[in-house]
């Protein structure tokens, strides 16, 4: 059999193609879980915000301390009684990725609607996170999280939806849920 | 080849394609702001299919239509900056689901006063013939504010301006530095480069 030597490279190729793609997938997950994480947040979305995090994990976030399931009921708590609106966007992001554990840097730019409707605040952190793979999924095992900018309120808030743009909703009636997404029959049947 | 080998060719076949389709999606989505920034009516055109729909503030309506519009709102400012951000993507055969958050910054024209805003783009794109593009846009709106910008248009003059039209650095193939920034640098020590060392295995 002259072409088993040949069989058996392309074995070879196979196996540290499927390495280098392996690490592909794996900064997507990564990345994926992190973007999950805002989501759930700006959404008031609980369950979504949980798939983020191991059960047993950690986050450190300002005066808070402690596992995924307190950390949603304290944040909402927070967002629900000091903010009317809140959007949280992740920028820079560098991840180091060693077998099953994750390091990742992720910076976040927020910005804030004050209960009165007028005011906006920005600021910027980070998210600094230890991630593990475990049973095939990525999920963040240890969470701090960083401020270290702010500023406002020397801003006027415009109207959240001027001329007609949809506002957002804490709820599942969010647009964003929407399977298969279509328009609502009320801005349909202003089609030009 | 052994059955082994081909399932496994299968498998990288299905992971390699969904990566793929990952990065055109969010190819397709820095595209649209890059039109909208440059006043670019063609990248904005071939980011969405002939029959996609666009929902942005009253405006509801079929992509021709849809550019012409934008254009003509973006060009009210002295100049647009917006920047893609929290991204997640669902992907169910030849159909995405995507919320793309997106922030931007605005210049008024003949004034001091600036906006920022955020909002989310939320978006059902299909694959047709192998590419990715938009069939359905809306435009949600998060936040806006207006500040003092003098602080912007005092340092217009110490940085680049970027133009909206063909003459953006952007569009340059190769890239290249402008005659009077050219003469700057030749003035300059060019270093030399490193003696090469064996790279490593």
């Amino acid at each position: 059999m002259t072409d088993q030597p040949d069989l058996q490279a392309v074995m070879e190729e196979l196996r540290r193609t499927r390495q280098r793609l392996q690490r592909l997938e794996d900064r997507q997950a990564i990345l994926d879980c992190i973007n999950r994480y805002c989501r759930g947040l700006d959404r008031h979305d609980k369950d979504l915000l949980l798939t983020v995090y191991h059960p047993d994990a950690t986050d450190h976030h300002g005066s808070f301390v402690g596992p995924p399931r307190a950390y949603a009921d304290w944040i909402m708590k927070f967002f629900d009684d000091n903010r009317s609106y809140h959007q949280h966007c992740i920028t820079t992001h560098s991840c180091e990725i060693d077998g099953d554990t994750a390091h990742a840097e992720s910076y976040v730019v927020f910005a804030s609607v004050e209960k009165d409707g007028k005011t906006v605040r920005l600021g910027g952190g980070r998210y600094i996170d230890r991630l593990e793979r475990r049973a095939g999924e990525w999920r963040i095992a240890v969470r701090q999280a960083t401020i270290e900018w702010r500023c406002g309120p020397a801003s006027t808030h415009l109207s959240p939806a001027p001329d007609q743009y949809p506002e957002g909703t804490w709820d599942k009636n969010d647009l964003s849920y929407l399977r298969p997404f279509r328009l609502p029959a009320e801005v349909m049947r202003r089609r030009i | 080849m052994s059955k082994a080998a081909e399932t496994r060719l299968r498998r990288l076949e299905k992971e390699l394609r969904y990566l793929r389709d990952r990065q055109d999606i969010f190819d397709c989505i820095h595209r649209y702001t890059r039109g909208l920034d440059r006043l670019d009516a063609r990248i904005l055109t071939g980011v969405y299919h002939p029959d996609a729909v666009d929902n942005h503030s009253g405006f509801v309506g079929y992509i021709p239509e849809f550019v012409k519009w934008g254009i003509a709102l973006e060009a009210r400012y002295a100049s647009t900056h917006h920047g893609i951000t929290t991204h997640t993507c669902d992907i169910d055969g030849d159909t995405a689901h995507t919320e793309s958050y997106v922030h931007w910054f605005l210049r008024l024209k003949d004034s001091d006063r600036v906006r920022a805003g955020g909002g989310r783009y939320v978006d059902r794109l299909e694959r047709r013939n192998g590419a990715w593009k938009i069939t359905l846009r809306r435009l949600l709106m998060d936040w806006q504010l207006e500040a003092d910008g003098a602080l912007w248009n005092a340092n217009v003059e110490s940085f680049a301006l970027g133009t909206r039209d063909h003459g953006d650095p952007s569009y340059q193939r190769p890239l290249t530095l402008p005659a009077k920034l050219a003469r700057q640098l030749a003035a300059k020590p060019k270093p030399k480069p490193k003696p090469r060392t064996a790279r490593r295995k």
